[in-house]
């Protein structure tokens, strides 16, 4: 087993009550299988960490160590432990 | 001449005469820059000398809107104010919404300039086609809020639309703003540029009304803009809410939000004490601007101590980080009454911000003590020295005095090695984006013409995730030349030239904004342009704005960022260990002067491009 660390903000900080939590995983899991996880256990989050497949803002962003999965394996990326992921929904201004 | 959307006029005041002459809106202008910046930027460099005092006689002041403001497109009661900016020398382009934009149209003028200098303290009154200069002896020392009430009750109509400027606009602050209602013309120093002219403010009132060339077009167009602002997943469900308060929580979260004059980004990330959830609690209505259905702007009022009860619109996000952020202040209340403050005292709340940020590190550090300070514990996070020192540099006063023209300024003045701590671009007071996490961002600030100005390039790829033209890394340096000069080019037709906006680009727009503006521009002026061509009117006014600056003595050398971020990475968070490297910015650089066609050595546009964009002549006047 793997440890991870999850970090959020604003409206899925809000579902999951709080905005850092650890999950523990199976070694060679991904990002895919970790949201899965999440969904399991947090189903209101099943529309927010879906992909988008209409218009050009992403409805969610995922970044692993600080880096943004299309330049990793995207939902394919495998963790590894210590690992820290990031989920951010839409946001913009400023 | 025209078909819709322009007026046609434009209003040339000379306070020194005390003239105010009609002259037409040459159609060439209209087709080759839109409207805005563009018109903005047109009559500064024909009739400014880039070598130009920035607060002498010869410096002009020109408002402009664009083609759509005041018809019933959504999100388009923009204004650009242009001049030579007192705080940089370069080209000072400031943009403000409101009510003001669409009443100068209505009144009949698609720009106003102000020429000249008045003898004595003097408002513009301008109603429908008539202008007429007034005393403003009494008005002169008033607060931005207390003068647009005094000029409202005196001309006996509480629906006059006002710009003015506070007493750091008449003490000319290099960071004095523009305040029109509660929002501000805020950049580059404009307000001071309005103070060496003695003029206190221009009212508006208009009756008129904007013609549309193709009701059916604009139909069609309005309705596709409003089908992207509905499925933007952001627009209407988080933005209208909460504005621009959430981006402190996402900056936070990557690693960007800029803390403690960037020593401690991503280490120091108060996103508990300056984000939505605190935010919100002071949330006491919102506030739209003209024909806009968002409403982003939140109204807030302080809530404890001795700030209880001050009402500001805003603070918004960069405000957040200017008076929060990087000041160390973590006191929701004591930045909304900062916010009201520098609006009242009409002081850019950004430059003042980072400047007391340079000073609090200066102090931190040693090189600044309290006897110079004059008593005043400048430690960072002291939001009592935050505030009196807001009163102090817009007046003038004490240690204050120092700091009033910006960090720039004021490290030249200190000497003793401060220069390294100033934290600007071109004497332009970095915004609220650590750019060391987000590269092409950062190759904005270091090109854009105005200094560092997030909205003349904002790379939202990087900031927001959204993958328009393509997906972006922010942490690589790669391709980030030729984004940067798609970003530019973009924002400065569909924003700042259009005067739409700009979070309709970002949230709403992004994939078809150049096709939508050239919708929006067939169906309201039937001036006919592809999406290429609508892009090119960008690139012709970021070249133009270039051709000043090369003229008032920019080089290459000054395309380059503080030394911070080129030497120090960060600290800690979701960007820990990144810095823009030297040799970085150099890659970066030789690509966008290169994807410009630019001169790689010197940074100048070339002939042969500035010939291209049809602007033979200012390749003529640089002796290129």
């Amino acid at each position: 087993m793997i440890t991870v660390r999850v970090r959020t903000i604003l409206t899925i900080k809000k579902i999951l009550g709080k905005g850092e939590l650890e999950f523990s995983i199976s070694e060679g899991s991904t990002l895919r299988d970790l949201v899965a996880t999440m969904v399991s256990r947090w189903r209101e989050l099943s529309p927010h960490l879906a992909e988008s497949t209409t218009g050009p803002i992403p409805r969610i962003r995922f970044m692993i160590n600080g880096r943004d999965i299309a330049f990793l394996n995207r939902m394919e990326t495998v963790l590894r432990n210590g690992d820290e992921v990031l989920i951010l929904p839409p946001v913009s201004g400023g | 001449m025209y078909k819709g959307g322009y007026t046609g006029k434009v209003l040339r005041i000379n306070l020194t005469d005390q003239t105010a002459k009609e002259e037409t809106l040459p159609l060439e202008i209209a087709k080759d820059f839109i409207g805005g910046a563009g018109f903005g930027i047109k009559y500064l460099f024909d009739e400014v000398s880039p070598k130009a005092d920035p607060l002498g006689f010869e410096n002009k002041l020109i408002f402009a809107s664009g083609p759509f403001s005041g018809t019933t497109i959504p999100c388009a009661s923009r204004m650009a104010v242009t001049a030579k900016s007192p705080l940089t020398n370069a080209v000072g382009v400031s943009l403000t919404g409101g009510y003001f934009p669409v009443e100068l149209k209505f009144a009949g003028y698609d720009a106003l300039i102000i020429e000249g200098k008045a003898e004595k303290p003097t408002y513009l009154w301008i109603k429908d086609g008539k202008a007429l200069f007034r005393s403003a002896q009494k008005l002169w020392g008033m607060k931005t809020t207390d003068c647009q009430q005094i000029i409202k009750n005196e001309l006996g109509d509480q629906n006059v639309r006002i710009a003015c400027i506070g007493p750091a606009g008449e003490n000319l602050s290099k960071i004095a703003c523009i305040i029109n209602e509660m929002r501000a013309a805020g950049r580059k120093g404009l307000g001071a540029v309005m103070g060496s002219k003695n003029l206190k403010a221009i009212a508006v009132r208009g009756n008129g009304k904007i013609s549309i060339s193709d009701e059916g077009k604009l139909k069609s167009a309005r309705s596709a803009f409003a089908e992207a602002m509905k499925g933007s997943p952001v627009l209407y469900p988080q933005f209208s809410k909460l504005g621009t308060s959430m981006v402190v929580d996402h900056t936070c979260a990557m690693g960007i939000f800029p803390t403690r004059n960037f020593t401690s980004t991503g280490e120091y990330a108060p996103a508990d004490k300056l984000g939505v959830e605190v935010q919100t609690t002071r949330n006491v209505g919102s506030e739209h601007c003209y024909m806009c259905p968002v409403g982003c702007s939140q109204l807030k009022m302080a809530r404890t101590g001795v700030y209880a009860g001050i009402l500001a619109e805003g603070p918004e996000y960069e405000t957040m980080f200017s008076f929060g952020g990087v000041t160390g202040v973590d006191n929701i209340d004591a930045i909304i009454a900062a916010d009201r403050l520098a609006d009242e005292l009409g002081l850019d709340t950004m430059s003042a911000g980072v400047t007391i940020a340079f000073a609090m590190e200066l102090y931190e550090k040693g090189i600044l003590s309290r006897k110079e300070t004059g008593d005043i514990d400048l430690r960072f996070g002291n939001d009592e020295a935050m505030l009196t020192l807001l009163r102090q540099m817009a007046f003038r006063e004490g240690f204050g005095a120092l700091l009033a023209d910006g960090s720039k300024a004021a490290a030249a003045k200190i000497g003793k090695g401060s220069e390294k701590y100033a934290m600007h671009v071109k004497g332009l007071e970095l915004p609220a984006y650590d750019v060391r996490g987000a590269k092409a961002h950062g190759l904005n600030y270091a090109t854009a013409y105005p200094g560092a100005d997030h909205n003349k390039g904002y790379a939202f790829q990087e900031i927001f995730g959204i993958p328009v033209p393509y997906e972006v890394d922010r942490l690589s340096a790669e391709g980030k030349g030729k984004l940067t000069k798609w970003n530019q080019d973009v924002r400065c037709v569909t924003c700042d030239c259009a005067t739409m906006c700009a979070f309709l680009l970002d949230m709403a727009v992004p994939a078809i904004a150049l096709k939508n503006t050239a919708d929006l521009m067939d169906a309201v002026t039937g001036l006919q342009y592809t999406p290429e061509e609508i892009q090119t009117v960008g690139e012709r006014t970021n070249n133009l704005a270039k051709a000043f600056n090369v003229g008032a003595g920019f080089t290459r050398k000054d395309d380059t960022l503080p030394e911070r971020l080129l030497t120090e990475p960060l600290k800690g968070g979701a960007s820990k260990g990144h810095f823009i490297s030297k040799d970085e910015l150099k890659k970066m650089l030789d690509e966008y002067y290169t994807e410009r066609e630019w001169d790689i050595q010197t940074g100048t546009p070339t002939r042969k491009k500035l010939t291209e964009l049809g602007l033979g002549y200012v390749a003529d006047a640089l002796k290129l």
